[in-house]
């Protein structure tokens, strides 16, 4: 679904994705893990382009991003993103936070969008918060609306950006729950996160970066219990 | 009481006087809002050659006097490129340039005092631009430049008073002429202060009970 | 001892001589009064008072220089709007001024004026292009472009409801003029002198007088009421002098050529 080859970014003269090559196919669980500076976020961020390459190819669904029809905007309809600072639009209610895009690109009309939002809202457990605003919400509660918005939007693909690290410990179980729902219901997603035992839980694939370069990536069960490389094993080691 | 009689006699002229100056706020801001938002937006955005436009614009109306600009308008520019233009028009036209170019400063503040976040959110979702910035950005935006809006409309009530050079019959003006026929400068000039301070006290309330309100 | 001698002598000679010098400068101001008067000035009313090369000049400006010199008073000028000058009077800002100011019964309520010296009068001035303005009759229904607080000003409001015309103000007789001349305003009334003059030194200057001289009047030195009095008994004393000895014609003559 994603291909990614030979990926560099810098951030002025900083190095930050030194030739990344990955790919996720549909259906696919996908962590990245790796101590910070490694270039996790900026990778992810460039799969939906919210930040520019530098050089190397990316493709999604097999369409350069580069190409010269490419509309951006579609693309991202496509591709749902889910912020660790939740960034939900604090000016309207919840219920129309989620029903703000399908509405406005025209996917459905307002009838619809509303019961397809409040379904969501439904699934991420929130439905009695509907007509409040994102303040009154509790962090676990907005980053769950923030999925259900992301969601409205019928993706093909979910990114998750450190979903859960601006969140208070108690709050973390229920977000990540949540998560753990779409990945049953057979949703590709590539989540960045620091959760070690949700990353084990819940990927078919670990990806463990250090450095902008991908050091190592395998299911979880082999990269957790016995890491080939030097770097993964120490970063593994000073976690636990 | 003599200067109750004086204020009687008086107050209709004024009044008209402070009509005009309304008109000619009111109009003027109008406009100044519409070039503050297509210039604020030039400045935010991406295209280098209007925004150095944009630049000159805003350094030339913020870099000379009002009265300068109104008689380039009116005098100057007439009489250059041989076209005719009413003091009402000029007068208008130099508040609108002038006070957009305030409010084009103003709009830029107010969008990008608003996080980041936000727009990286709203283009996510697969929003282009303009949607985002009508349907997130902006709101948010607007709600923090009330109170700098409404100041910029008080500065410019207060402007009109500049546009007695160009022949306008606003509230100085109108002091002026009175002035001219009775000489009586100290009781005319309070009246013409406490007419302006009038609406300007409404105003400022107003100004506060918005923002008082936009506080949630 | 010769050296010596020479050199005292030098030295109090120098010392006498630039005493002396400073004292024949210091004695001008030290005759009759040591006051120094405030007097203001319209700050653009050609041939009466106007800037060239960085100095004030005019009819007003010589003829008050003659009559401080033959009088023995001394004065600060100060040029500023005309609608400022008589508020500026009532208010103590300003001991006198002579400013092209027609003596008028309103003013005398609140200002004292010399005698006359200047005989002038308002005209009706129009766009060079205009052709239909011929007479006063021709002023019905019109745009009248006046300065603040002038006689022009008066008469138009005087006759605004005879003639239903509008007025608009404006601070200085350029801007007056400019209002006419591009066409917004229909007819300005202004003082004949002034106009003429106007008319005289610039062909390109866009105006015309119409018709005949509207009425006839004098400018006066004005000072506030009450007060001030010697500065006019000696204006009027003065003015008396440089018309009998030539000087006041010499100054006609240098800015109005006939």
């Amino acid at each position: 679904m994603i291909k990614v080859k030979r990926l560099k970014k810098n951030f002025g003269k900083l190095v930050v994705l030194d030739g990344i090559d990955f790919y996720v196919t549909k259906g696919d669980v996908l962590c990245i893990i790796g101590p910070s500076g490694s270039g996790k976020s900026t990778l992810l961020r460039c799969l939906n382009l919210l930040e520019e390459k530098l050089e190397g190819t990316i493709l999604i669904n097999d369409v350069d991003v580069d190409g010269k029809n490419v509309n951006i905007n579609k693309l991202r309809e496509k591709i749902g993103m889910v912020f660790q600072s939740f960034n939900l639009f604090p000016h309207l209610n919840v219920l129309q936070n989620v029903m703000l895009a399908p509405v406005q690109l025209k996917k459905m009309g307002k009838e619809e969008a509303k019961n397809t939002a409040l379904g969501l809202l439904k699934k991420v457990g929130l439905s009695e918060k509907a007509y409040e605003y994102p303040e009154k919400l509790s962090g676990g509660q907005q980053q769950r609306v923030a999925i259900a918005r992301a969601m409205a939007m019928n993706p093909e693909i979910m990114l998750f950006d450190e979903p859960t690290s601006a969140l208070d410990p108690e709050m973390v179980g229920e977000v990540l729950q949540v998560i753990k729902d779409l990945a049953k219901d057979g949703m590709t997603m590539v989540i960045v996160t620091h959760e070690m035992g949700f990353a084990k839980e819940v990927s078919d694939r670990v990806i463990f970066m250090s450095d902008g370069k991908i050091v190592e990536q395998d299911k979880p069960e082999n990269l957790f219990s016995n890491p080939q490389c030097a770097r993964t094993k120490e970063f593994l080691n000073k976690l636990l | 009481m003599d200067t109750l009689i004086l204020f009687k006699e008086s107050l209709p002229s004024l009044m008209k006087g402070l009509s005009m100056t309304i008109q000619i706020t009111v109009i003027g801001l109008i406009a100044a809002t519409i070039i503050g938002l297509v210039v604020g937006f030039i400045n935010v955005g991406k295209n280098k050659t209007l925004k150095v436009v944009a630049m000159i614009y805003i350094d030339v109306m913020r870099g000379t006097p009002l009265i300068v600009q109104a008689f380039f308008i009116y005098f100057g520019l007439p009489s250059a490129l041989n076209f005719k233009i009413d003091a009402f028009t000029a007068g208008t036209l130099a508040i609108s340039l002038n006070a957009g170019a305030y409010m084009a400063e103003i709009f830029r503040g107010g969008i990008l005092a608003v996080d980041k976040g936000q727009m990286e959110a709203a283009r996510s979702l697969g929003l282009p631009y303009g949607k985002a910035m009508m349907k997130v950005i902006l709101p948010q935006a607007v709600r923090k430049m009330v109170p700098a809006i409404i100041n910029q409309f008080i500065i410019s009530l207060k402007d009109t008073s500049i546009l007695s050079v160009i022949g306008i019959r606003e509230l100085t003006q109108s002091g002026e002429i009175i002035i001219a026929s009775n000489y009586r400068a100290l009781e005319i000039w309070a009246m013409v202060g406490l007419v302006y301070f009038v609406p300007i006290m409404i105003l400022s309330t107003v100004s506060r009970r918005i923002e008082r309100y936009l506080t949630i | 001892m010769n050296k010596k001698n020479i050199l005292q002598v030098a030295i109090v000679s120098i010392l006498a001589v630039s005493l002396l010098s400073g004292c024949s400068g210091a004695s001008k101001e030290s005759t009759t009064t040591a006051k120094k008067y405030t007097i203001s000035t319209d700050a653009t009313y050609a041939p009466f008072e106007y800037e060239k090369d960085g100095k004030y000049v005019g009819i007003d400006i010589d003829i008050l220089d003659a009559i401080s010199k033959s009088e023995g008073f001394t004065y600060e000028l100060k040029p500023m709007n005309f609608k400022g000058i008589i508020p500026a009077l009532a208010a103590n800002q300003i001991d006198a001024a002579i400013a092209g100011m027609t003596i008028t019964d309103e003013r005398k309520k609140v200002l004292d004026f010399s005698d006359g010296y200047y005989e002038s009068g308002l005209s009706a001035v129009v766009s060079e292009k205009n052709t239909t303005i011929k007479t006063l009759d021709d002023l019905k229904g019109k745009i009248f472009a006046v300065k603040k607080g002038t006689s022009g000003a008066t008469y138009a409001e005087a006759n605004q409801a005879k003639y239903k015309g509008t007025i608009r103000y404006f601070d200085d007789t350029p801007a007056m003029f400019q209002e006419v001349i591009n066409g917004n305003a229909d007819v300005t009334f202004e003082d004949y002198p002034v106009v003429a003059y106007r008319i005289s030194i610039d062909s390109k200057s866009g105006l015309r007088i119409a018709g005949e001289k509207i009425n006839k009047d004098f400018y006066g030195f004005a000072v506030k009421k009450g007060s001030n009095k010697e500065l006019i008994t000696k204006f009027n004393a003065g003015l008396k002098k440089i018309k009998a000895n030539g000087e006041y014609d010499k100054i006609i003559a240098k800015y109005i050529k006939k």
